[in-house]
């Protein structure tokens, strides 16, 4: 098998870079093997082929100071270098690099929770916590203290928050709930945020913006530096909780169900972000599609009414849940059974009846931030199936959600594929999150779906909406339609990667920012 | 070792009646790992999966919804038994994540195969070094409707060594396809063992 290499390296170079840096990590933590330890540094929910993605070799250091030597020497040599904490961003990229040839930087071995501060609701973890550990740390502890995953909770505080991700309690916006990081600049400067930056701080983990300008989101789906350290806002453990399900019939109910819930969401009537799931992401959790359909193209309608009744499932299905004490939840929940249930054929569950159904299970583990795996079962929807999400922000507002849905399930029945998606109401936007599934052992279907996802983004941004996120091979055509001023914004991220990383060694072309030797070559 | 390799290689490809029991040819051909400590994953929420995993005598796992659930059991097995063997007949999901949580402890893929049902067509998609995914093709193949019987009889001889794998297909016609469904089935071990 041939080495990947970096655009413009010579193999001669990497491994002279990579001699070097076994000197700082030691060899049992540098990954060379094409064959079996790079292979799980892949992506193998790509829709090209796995060679535009594949490392050259992948490294974890164990400490700030490797991490400063090894920028020194990739530095030297100009090879880029692609930094994952937890290394699961699977749907957009998993591990893998923007292109061949990168050096995978795991922080995997910085695993250390530093603090869990119970009173004040904060931990301060390392990038190579996974949600998991938080959880089990707060756990063994006994402390009262809820964390907020990621549906698969693999996955990681930093890496998460990093991409902007989301998870189900009130805390779901990870982002908003972050409070202070620490950063390794590309020449090795290391950098606190926020009230760490004073001596003795005390307050790291309280008070996200210090003094001057708060450039934590910079070092965010970005390349500007290697995140080290971060601070994440914890939920007191409530003194209940009450998740709820309402399913409804009718395709047309997104829009009024979108409209009926902004209002209490942006009051506080519901707490965390509810969602609204479509049928067959709600079924995938418990059947696979050629239980009821063996033909090809999308399941038709017909096929889809039986799966509903047959699993008890909405057309959509709208999760949400209230916590606090007794009274308060019970005033929040008769707001909103009385408005839910003026739509017509709206039917609400509880943990009484839905117990035991795969979909509520999960769903209702999410919510209390208790870390599962289970969404991953959504993939044997198809045999061998992979999948890249779609993720455009829309209002919460009912036209908008439907316009969205519309657009999305048609391109997406036209080129043969299943809509399965949800929406997730966040403060005042929805991400809507699309599951482009496809057979990944096929290259045709693959070939589809790429061409699919690549419609969808002009389709999208015609109407006026951007995505939140994306897979390694759509961020530049994503990063041109934020193209508001001639690509002032664009432009700005190139001028600010310029200045912290000349040789243009931190994750070249991440969410679309290329350093200048690399600019126009994507 | 060697010529027994080569015996059988030339035997599968003049197709004598030495497959008539591929078990056995298997045994001669592959590595045997007879000894080595083995953790097999099952589905039994699959058919051919609870098939599979009511033969197999090693210590076994049988699949919840959330594979989540199993992690602490991969990861102390991968601990004890840094030289051990971890194989499974499972939803592909569930490899997906088991091999990747895996990785991290030294424990990387040699052997997967994908058994799809389609129509009256059983296909068996092997990757895994050449040779032994041409024998486990054509021995998958051999056994028909008892593919799962023989893999858990075969499980310690599945491929442990490190090498370029390729990938190899096998199509059969058989009755009863509709209860099936799509399974992978796997085989990870130590980066030591290569
Ligand atoms: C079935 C399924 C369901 C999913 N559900 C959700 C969901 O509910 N919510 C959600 O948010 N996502 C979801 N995802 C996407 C993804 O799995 C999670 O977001 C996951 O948490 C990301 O992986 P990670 O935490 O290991 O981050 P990593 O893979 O470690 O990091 C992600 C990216 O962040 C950047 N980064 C990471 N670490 C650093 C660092 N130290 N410094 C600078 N940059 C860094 C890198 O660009 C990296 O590629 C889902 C995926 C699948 C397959």
């Amino acid at each position: 098998m041939t080495k990947p290499l970096p655009q413009g390296i010579t193999l001669g170079q990497l491994n002279a870079a990579i001699a070097e840096i076994e000197k700082v990590v030691g060899k049992d933590y540098v990954y060379l093997d094409d064959v079996k330890e790079l292979r799980s540094y892949r992506d193998p929910y790509n829709t090209t082929n796995d060679a535009d993605f594949a490392p050259s070799a992948a490294v974890a250091p164990q400490n700030v100071e490797q991490i400063q030597k090894i920028l020194a020497i990739v530095n030297t040599y100009k090879i880029p270098i692609w930094t994952i904490s937890t290394g699961k961003n699977f749907a957009y990229g998993g591990p893998a690099p923007r292109k061949p040839g990168y050096v995978v930087l795991d922080l995997k071995l910085m695993n250390r929770i530093l603090e869990v501060n119970e009173k004040h609701g904060y931990a301060i973890v390392e990038p190579g916590v996974s949600y998991y550990d938080l959880y089990n740390y707060i756990q063994e502890k006994g402390l009262k203290l809820w964390i907020d995953c990621a549906a698969p909770a693999w996955g990681g505080i930093v890496g998460n928050t990093s991409e902007h991700g989301a998870g189900y309690t009130p805390y779901g916006d990870h982002l908003l709930m972050q409070c202070g990081m620490q950063v390794v600049l590309a020449d090795g400067t290391v950098v606190e945020t926020g009230m760490d930056t004073t001596p003795n701080s005390k307050t790291g983990g309280l008070y996200k913006y210090g003094q001057g300008a708060a450039i934590d989101g910079l070092f965010t789906q970005s390349n500007f530096g290697v995140i080290t350290r971060m601070g994440i806002w914890l939920m007191p453990e409530p003194p209940g909780y009450t998740p709820f399900m309402i399913t409804l019939e009718n395709e047309q109910d997104l829009e009024t169900v979108t409209d009926l819930t902004l209002p209490l969401r942006i009051n506080q009537v519901i707490h965390n972000a509810p969602m609204t799931v479509d049928l067959l992401w709600e079924a995938a959790m418990s059947v696979s599609r050629n239980q009821y359909y063996t033909g090809k193209g999308p399941m038709p309608d017909s096929h889809r009414k039986k799966m509903a009744k047959d699993l008890d499932l909405g057309i959509w299905n709208y999760y949400g849940a209230v916590y606090g004490p007794g009274p308060m939840m019970k005033n929040n929940m008769d707001v909103i059974r009385d408005t839910f249930g003026s739509i017509p054929g709206a039917k609400f569950h509880y943990d009484d009846t839905r117990k035991g159904d795969p979909g509520w299970d999960y769903r209702v583990k999410l919510m209390k931030g208790t870390p599962n795996m289970t969404e991953f079962s959504l993939l044997n929807w198809i045999g061998g199936g992979g999948h890249i999400n779609f993720s455009p922000i829309s209002a919460a507002d009912g036209k908008s959600a439907m316009r969205q849905y519309e657009m999305i399930r048609k391109s997406a029945h036209d080129f043969g594929f299943d809509y399965i998606g949800e929406f997730l109401i966040g403060w005042r936007d929805q991400h809507h999150i699309f599951m482009l599934m496809f057979n990944r052992m096929s290259a045709e279907e693959k070939k589809r779906a790429h061409d699919l996802f690549a419609l969808l983004v002009d389709e999208a941004a015609a109407l006026g909406y951007g995505e939140y996120r994306t897979h390694l091979s759509f961020m530049d055509q994503i990063a041109n339609t934020y193209s508001w001023n001639d690509n002032s914004l664009w432009d700005a991220h190139h001028a600010i990667k310029d200045e912290l990383d000349p040789n243009g060694i931190l994750s070249p072309g991440k969410q679309g920012i290329w350093p200048k030797n690399l600019r126009g070559n994507s | 070792m060697l010529t027994r390799r080569t015996f059988i290689k030339s035997a599968l490809a003049s197709n004598v009646a030495l497959l008539a029991t591929p078990s056995h040819a298997l045994q001669l051909a592959l590595d045997n790992n007879q000894d080595k400590p083995l953790l097999v994953f099952a589905d039994e929420r699959a058919l051919n999966a609870k098939e599979f995993i009511s033969q197999v005598n090693d210590q076994k796992e049988n699949l919840d919804l959330d594979i989540g659930q199993h992690f602490d059991v991969l990861t102390k097995f991968c601990k004890e038994s840094p030289h051990g063997h971890i194989a499974g007949l499972t939803r592909d999901s569930d490899f997906f994540v088991l091999e990747q949580l895996a990785k991290d402890h030294g424990f990387y893929v040699n052997y997967s195969a994908t058994h799809s049902y389609d129509g009256q067509t059983l296909t068996h998609e092997i990757t895994a070094p050449k040779e032994p995914a041409n024998l486990i093709a054509t021995a998958l193949k051999n056994a028909a409707d008892q593919w799962p019987n023989w893999l858990a009889k075969n499980m310690h001889s599945l491929p442990q060594s490190h090498q370029a794998m390729i990938t190899t297909k096998r199509q059969l016609t058989v009755p009863n396809t509709q209860q099936h469904n799509f399974l992978v089935s796997w085989s990870l071990s130590a980066s030591q063992n290569s």
